[in-house]
């Protein structure tokens, strides 16, 4: 094989002369074993070659997956990181919504007992009604009973909303406190039939009436204070409670909403945090000294 | 999936992209792909083939066209490496609707370009040249090394001992031992139980 290999390179690759190369075919054309591997030799080299365009072919075709395996990647993390973006800001979006109405609550809980003994009847921005500031919370959170629909004045208060269990262990002091509520709201101009509602204690009036008044922006909040108080006669802390985070975050009804708020834990039958709304609340306010000593 | 339109300046200038291909670079062979990707999508859906059999036309063109140009004779008459490919291209492609029995065959005849057997060749012998490759593969060094320096990378021997492009430093005991490579090939193929074609004596 070696030698004849080495003659049959030779002559195919047309490195033998004229000479060599006459000698050669006329060898070829005699040895029938020469001709074989001439042959197979030939077929191997074609072979070879063949060998080798497939190989770059593969390697061709191994770059193309490569690059789609790649590409592939890249596009199911872009659009992971768009579903991720996307989640985030909507997490964000709804976290902020969350901690907003938070901040409007905290405060109860956080802030130094206030000074401001003087309940809003008798400062001069009380006794104005439409200097206060309008809340547009209201809208987004009815009041419980949702004044404006049809019915009973007592059913509209009731409407869809279970009965709510209260604490026995305050409803006597409650009761008690409650006897002779006067509402912070002079009994004067549109207020006068409600007031006097909520002082003889007739809370499902009081609902009615409250249904009725054609209301302007600048009244909402006293709308909303007095809704929360016909509650909290109705014994319905629950309903009561988001009217007075709302109005405890305006200056004017922080002290009233304040004291109210303690009730709403009290009729829950949660101490502690009828404690903590104490801090909030003057200790010559309303019944804030009796409330304390009860607790304590 | 024209992932290599991007090498568009890249392999611009014709003979750059000839050179390229002939060395086998992935790049220029998947860039002259792209480019012919809507014609051979063309032919595939005129002559009712399924067009997912793009990738093996596309490979199949290909290592036809590497076998061509790789050839010593080789010259390029037509303008351009991609109107040659693309000639190839209807090549395969009329192969393939003979092998699933289409009846529009005649054009194959009437194809003048390609003036040899090689495509006919290839899909003959495509069993063998698979065979070929795996056996190669199993080859190794130093035998793979000595027969791609001369088989494809095309240099003389001299020159290989003078770059010292293998161990061997003479170019009698390069060739002695390339024989020797050979027949190691040669007795794989035959011990995988493929036998020779016919032998057919044809003078250079």
């Amino acid at each position: 094989m070696e030698d004849h290999f080495l003659d049959i390179e030779a002559y195919l690759d047309g490195r033998m002369s004229d000479a060599e190369r006459n000698d050669f075919e006329i060898q070829l054309e005699r040895d029938a074993a020469l001709r074989t591997s001439f042959e197979e030799i030939r077929q191997l080299r074609g072979d070879l070659a063949w060998h080798y365009a497939w190989n770059d072919v593969a390697a061709a075709a191994q770059m193309r997956r490569e690059y789609q395996r790649k590409r592939w990647i890249w596009v199911t993390c872009l659009l992971g990181l768009l579903v991720a973006t996307l989640a985030g800001i909507f997490i964000w979006w709804n976290a902020g919504a969350v901690s907003t109405s938070q901040q409007q609550t905290t405060p109860l809980l956080q802030v130094p007992p206030a000074t401001n003994a003087t309940p809003p009847e008798n400062s001069k921005s009380a006794q104005d009604g439409s200097r206060h500031t309008p809340s547009t919370t209201l809208k987004s959170k009815p009041m419980a009973g949702n004044f404006k629909k049809g019915g009973t004045p007592a059913g509209d208060v009731y409407r869809d909303l279970p009965k709510e269990e209260v604490s026995s262990q305050y409803l006597e002091m409650f009761d008690q406190s409650t006897k002779d509520f006067i509402p912070v709201v002079p009994e004067s101009g549109k207020w006068t039939a409600i007031v006097h509602s909520i002082r003889t204690n007739h809370p499902e009036e009081t609902a009615g009436l409250l249904k009725k008044l054609s209301l302007n922006k600048t009244q909402s909040d006293t709308v909303a204070y007095l809704g929360a108080v016909a509650n909290l006669l109705l014994r319905r802390p629950a309903v009561a409670e988001p009217a007075l985070y709302t109005l405890l975050a305006e200056e004017k009804w922080k002290t009233e909403a304040g004291y109210l708020l303690i009730w709403v834990y009290l009729l829950r039958g949660d101490g502690e945090m009828a404690r903590s709304a104490l801090l909030a609340v003057p200790a010559e306010y309303r019944d804030q000294s009796l409330i304390s000593k009860s607790l304590n | 999936m024209h992932f290599f339109r991007t090498g568009k300046n890249l392999f611009a200038e014709e003979a750059f992209l000839l050179n390229a291909v002939r060395k086998g670079e992935s790049k220029a062979i998947l860039y002259l792909q792209d480019k012919s990707a809507g014609f051979t999508h063309k032919l595939l859906e005129q002559k009712k083939l399924p067009r997912h059999l793009s990738g093996e036309v596309f490979n199949d063109a290909c290592i036809i066209l590497l076998k061509k140009i790789r050839a010593p004779e080789f010259e390029l008459q037509s303008a351009k490496l991609s109107t040659y490919f693309l000639e190839i291209v209807k090549y395969v492609v009329l192969n393939k609707t003979r092998g699933r029995q289409y009846a529009g065959n005649a054009d194959i005849d009437d194809q003048q370009h390609l003036q040899d057997n090689t495509v006919q060749e290839y899909f003959e012998r495509k069993e063998h040249i698979e065979l070929i490759d795996r056996l190669f593969h199993n080859i190794g060094p130093p035998c793979s090394d000595i027969i791609r320096l001369k088989y494809l990378d095309g240099y003389a021997d001299e020159e290989v001992v003078e770059q010292r492009l293998s161990a061997y430093s003479t170019v009698e005991s390069l060739r002695v031992k390339r024989s020797d490579c050979m027949k190691k090939l040669k007795d794989m193929v035959k011990k995988a139980g493929y036998s020779m074609p016919e032998i057919n004596v044809t003078k250079k």
